[in-house]
């Protein structure tokens, strides 16, 4: 399965607070709370509703004005911590 | 219509997004005065609003006070997070323990009638439980960490005459609710009602329950007209803001208001949050605007919303609604004689250990609550 096919989206647990050019952000039964600062907090509100990694890497380097090479790394390691942190998880779409 | 006052800077930045500003083009507010607005701002809880302000261009701050007011608003969303993240694991131990309980305020607002939460904070938790569920949600805080601020005057007080208890823990403070007001108008409101009157919203996963759109403005009033003397600018705006934005039942607005005895008290919060902050009030308030309130109405306002608060008003007027002379010696017994315990933790608040003291008090309200009338 191609990962095109593969979404992601914030967890329903997930708590968070947008303060313009930050979003902090916790879950409940967490002990931490991280700030998502400049695109971080961009990727995080894209992740409002379910988006592909590619489509994330697209909108943000659209954002920001930077080409799409530049930034997939980088955008991947956040996915994949925040993921690790239980604010972000997978998710099937009926029509997929 | 008649035509509404300019509104104070604090004013206008609590009326944010709900009216057109006083100025295009606003002037830079000079450095000497940020501390005084500052000191409201953070007084009447406005750091989210003004922060909308000033990216609206509104409020002009100078760069530091403007670093300033980003740092103030990220300490309170910070909190507000934290309490958020604490509700989620509160609700968790009540859902198992099988206690109802409605979120009052704070969250259940921010997140249903404000465009962003973030312009709404908020600095403890409020829940609503039943009475006969108050022993046993007491009990359950107290195993997850929370201690009471202070214990109950007498056996069964809480229950039979009080509003709400804070309990602190290093998570943050929860006010656990039996009623949405202290004093008579406590006495009047039926709390049955109130878990009658529900909605349910989303938060961290969880679905909490929230008092229905008509009752959470009910309440607003309540809190914004009897909750601080001088009103806070924040519940004035909670008034507006809920009533411009959610769907409320005018007709069993009316009919609640009516029988919980709050026709003052509204006529009061739309008042007072219409003139303070410069908005017009939804069309539908106007009946409350209009009516005739009579004396002894306004009596029992008065002993909220001013300086006969600080000299016992609201326990007169609820002396004075308790039915039947058990309940008002009961209640006189409390306050004159209570626990050993209550009289120490007050002591430990400051207040001098004193029974004497404690009955002298009460019988001074009432002189001075003669010499009122």
């Amino acid at each position: 399965m191609s990962s095109d096919w593969i979404r992601f989206q914030q967890t329903e647990s997930s708590l968070s607070r947008n303060l313009g050019a930050e979003v902090i952000v916790t879950r409940p039964f967490s002990n931490r709370v991280d700030g998502l600062a400049g695109s971080a907090g961009a990727v995080w509100g894209r992740l409002a509703t379910p988006v592909s990694l590619p489509e994330l890497v697209h909108d943000i380097s659209a954002m920001y004005q930077v080409g799409p090479e530049e930034i997939a790394d980088d955008i991947k390691g956040l996915l994949d911590q925040l993921i690790h942190l239980n604010l972000v998880e997978e998710v099937i779409l009926a029509n997929d | 219509m008649t035509s509404l006052p300019p509104a104070s800077r604090p004013a206008q930045i609590a009326a944010v997004g709900l009216r057109e500003p006083e100025s295009a083009s606003p002037e830079l507010v000079p450095s000497r005065d940020w501390p005084s607005l500052r000191g409201a701002v953070v007084g009447h809880r406005l750091t989210g609003l003004a922060l909308e302000a000033s990216e609206r261009g509104e409020l002009r701050l100078p760069d530091a006070a403007l670093d300033e007011l980003e740092e103030l608003q990220r300490d309170a969303m910070t909190h507000a997070l934290l309490l958020e993240r604490r509700l989620v694991e509160v609700n968790s131990a009540l859902t198992a323990g099988g206690i109802e309980f409605v979120v009052l305020k704070g969250p259940a607002i921010a997140h249903t009638c404000y465009p962003d939460p973030a312009w709404r904070p908020f600095s403890d938790l409020d829940l609503l439980v039943r009475r006969g569920q108050w022993a046993k949600a007491c009990e359950l805080l107290t195993t997850l960490g929370y201690r009471r601020e202070l214990p109950e005057p007498r056996p069964g007080f809480d229950v039979r005459f009080g509003k709400a208890v804070t309990f602190n823990s290093e998570e943050g403070t929860i006010d656990l609710h039996s009623t949405l007001a202290s004093g008579s108008f406590g006495v009047w409101i039926d709390p049955d009602v109130l878990f009658e009157s529900t909605e349910s919203f989303a938060l961290g996963g969880a679905k909490l329950k929230r008092l229905d759109d008509t009752v959470l403005l009910l309440h607003a009033c309540v809190h914004a007209s009897l909750g601080w003397a001088p009103p806070l600018l924040l519940p004035l705006r909670d008034v507006l803001q809920i009533s411009s934005t959610l769907r409320i039942d005018w007709e069993r607005f009316g009919e609640l208001a009516t029988r919980w005895h709050l026709d003052p008290v509204l006529q009061h919060a739309f008042g007072t949050a219409s003139r303070v902050l410069s908005i017009a009030p939804p069309a539908q308030a106007e009946h409350w605007l209009e009516l005739t309130v009579g004396r002894r109405e306004r009596l029992i306002l008065d002993a909220y919303t001013t300086e006969r608060r600080a000299r016992g008003g609201m326990t007169l007027a609820m002396l004075r609604a308790l039915p039947g002379i058990r309940s008002k010696a009961a209640y006189m017994r409390s306050l004159m004689l209570p626990k050993k315990e209550f009289l120490q933790a007050r002591a430990d608040q400051g207040q001098r250990p004193s029974y004497l003291r404690r009955m002298a008090t009460p019988a001074g309200w009432m002189i001075s609550a003669r010499r009122d009338r």
